[in-house]
């Protein structure tokens, strides 16, 4: 059965030109940025910050797994999540989705497809994402141990939890709102301006407790929390002695939170299509 | 084994009700046309057995309830309205698609394509078709499998003269071949030559349904004419017969029982020193059985 739909999806857009086209930004998107690292060592050591000594600090090992993480975090954002609201929305504006429905396919069998198609497609990047760190990294560590390789190699565990999370929200919103121009404006609205507003301006003005950093975008990126945060270690530590908590979720509560939003927007989703005439 | 059985089917948009309390069962074999002016329900009454729209109340089965709904539909081909295919897929990829779909075991994609005049441009991309052709298309899908059931949503709407015809010589060499078949249409005379039986609907209400014999009556429609019109007139007013009389463009139109054949009104009129100078008799058309049942 995971076959059978996997296929389906697969027969459907490996040939579409935005699928084809922004997957292939992506793949050359992720090394080509970090690899504009490379040109620290250009730069006389005297004109950086001490905490970078050059290249190295970014894309050797062990930390080129976190900003090669961080990098991804936007990449899977701005890509990821469009493809995901694509292949939801187009279904609907060609009215295919009636099609395959009337071909035999069940309502959650067609949903069911498409958390599946997101699934292989966050291995994908993810896997891409460990061969970038790993042929990067190498590329640009004098000493490589084999232990300094693996060093946090977690966060491709919790890459790909984050790419499923980005992927199930475009996936919601797509079905929500079934208009391409729409979602992919709310999708990116809420990501950069909406929720940032609500959780700065509303919820911790209002509430001033932890619970402003448990929302849905938040959650995703404290997956792979920027590599600058420790680098900015006294803000961070200033908030915290400030208001009595971390700025940031822990990896541990990341996970969970991340997990749950996965949950509740596959699973709304479904109540929707199966709630909904085509 | 019934095909389809539905019962107490009702659904409303809002304040309209597409559809009321809609009761009907096909047998294996049957070849129903479902008519209906715009807004009766048609379409809506399509929708709900093929899964795609929600009925208020009511339900439907398909082949006695012998399996889910959804596997039912693999083993029918559906064309609803207008195709709907994956514009950048070729045509041959998309019916690749529904048979990967429907696991259909020899899809036979090739034959089909052949069958709809397609193989010349299989491997075009879809959004390059004409309407024609998408319309040829959607058939070929729906022979995807060899369906036992054929549902058909005005499958003539939007083409052209030429392509009519062509569509309406693919359903009547189907319907030869002892598929069971229910045709949403229009055009009523297509209705009358290829369905076993009809179902006609107003505002979302079934107002009759049967075999189409049974809901063409027996009476028989006469035109005459004759120099002396009122004398005539007067003349077929005195035969029993004669049900109903009146006149059109100069022409008597006498709706008359199957018992009073032609010869014999020429024969009366012509002792009665009439000459008839036009006779024509015919039976009512479904379309006019249809106008009137809905007007």
């Amino acid at each position: 059965m995971l076959w059978y739909l996997l296929q389906i999806e697969w027969i459907k857009f490996r040939t579409q030109k935005a699928f084809q086209i922004i997957g292939l930004l992506f793949l050359v998107a992720m090394p080509s940025i970090i690899l504009v690292a490379r040109m620290l060592d250009r730069v006389a050591t005297d004109d950086l910050p001490p905490f970078i000594g050059g290249a190295s600090a970014i894309i050797g090992f062990p930390n080129i797994w976190k900003w090669l993480g961080y990098e991804a975090n936007w990449l899977s954002f701005l890509a990821l999540g469009f493809i995901s609201i694509l292949f939801i929305t187009t279904e609907f504006a060609h009215h295919t989705i009636r099609q395959n429905i009337l071909c035999g396919m069940s309502r959650t069998q067609w949903l069911g497809g498409k958390v599946l198609f997101i699934l292989a497609l966050s291995i994908a990047a993810t896997l891409w994402y460990v061969c970038c760190a790993v042929s990067i990294g190498w590329w640009h560590t004098d000493k490589v141990y084999w232990n300094t390789i693996w060093r946090h190699s977690e966060l491709a565990y919790r890459y790909l939890l984050l790419n499923m999370g980005y992927m199930s929200f475009g996936l919601f919103l797509g079905l929500l709102i079934r208009r391409t121009g729409l979602s992919i404006f709310l999708y990116f609205a809420w990501g950069l301006f909406i929720e940032s507003a609500l959780r700065w301006g509303v919820h911790f003005t209002r509430f001033h407790n932890r619970s402003f950093l448990f929302y849905p975008i938040n959650a995703f990126e404290d997956l792979l929390p920027p590599p600058f945060a420790e680098i900015a270690q006294s803000y961070a530590d200033e908030f915290a002695r400030e208001h009595g908590f971390a700025l940031y979720l822990t990896p541990t509560e990341a996970i969970f939170t991340s997990c749950t939003y996965i949950a509740l927007f596959v699973g709304l989703s479904w109540w929707r299509l199966r709630k909904i005439d085509l | 084994m019934s095909i389809l059985h539905i019962e107490q089917l009702s659904k409303s948009y809002g304040r309209i009700q597409a559809l009321n309390q809609l009761s009907l069962t096909v047998e294996k074999g049957e070849i129903w046309g479902i008519l209906g002016p715009n807004g009766s329900g048609k379409t809506t009454t399509l929708g709900i057995i093929t899964g795609i729209l929600h009925a208020d109340s009511g339900y439907y089965q398909w082949f006695d309830g012998h399996m889910p709904p959804h596997i039912a539909r693999r083993h029918m081909g559906i064309l609803l309205e207008t195709p709907n295919f994956y514009p950048w897929l070729s045509g041959l990829a998309n019916l690749t698609l529904i048979a990967h779909i429907k696991q259909a075991a020899r899809p036979a994609l090739k034959e089909l394509l052949e069958l709809v005049g397609l193989v010349p441009h299989m491997h075009a991309p879809f959004r390059t078709y004409s309407l024609g052709m998408k319309q040829r298309l959607a058939l070929a899908a729906v022979l995807i499998g060899d369906p036992e059931v054929l549902i058909l949503d005005e499958p003539t709407n939007g083409l052209d003269p030429e392509g009519i015809a062509e569509v309406r010589a693919i359903i009547q060499q189907i319907a030869t071949q002892g598929h069971t078949i229910l045709m949403a249409s229009h055009i009523l005379d297509e209705v009358e030559k290829t369905c076993s039986h009809v179902a006609i609907l107003k505002q979302g209400r079934l107002l009759a349904s049967g075999t189409v014999g049974s809901l063409l009556t027996d009476d028989v429609e006469i035109e005459i004419a004759a120099a002396q019109l009122e004398q005539l007139a007067a003349l077929l007013r005195t035969l029993p017969q004669v049900r109903q009389l009146h006149r059109r463009n100069g022409i008597l139109i006498a709706q008359v029982d199957k018992h009073l054949p032609t010869d014999r009104i020429n024969q009366l009129a012509f002792q009665h020193g009439i000459v008839l100078t036009h006779l024509r008799a015919r039976k009512k058309s479904l379309e006019e059985e249809f106008l009137a049942l809905t007007q």
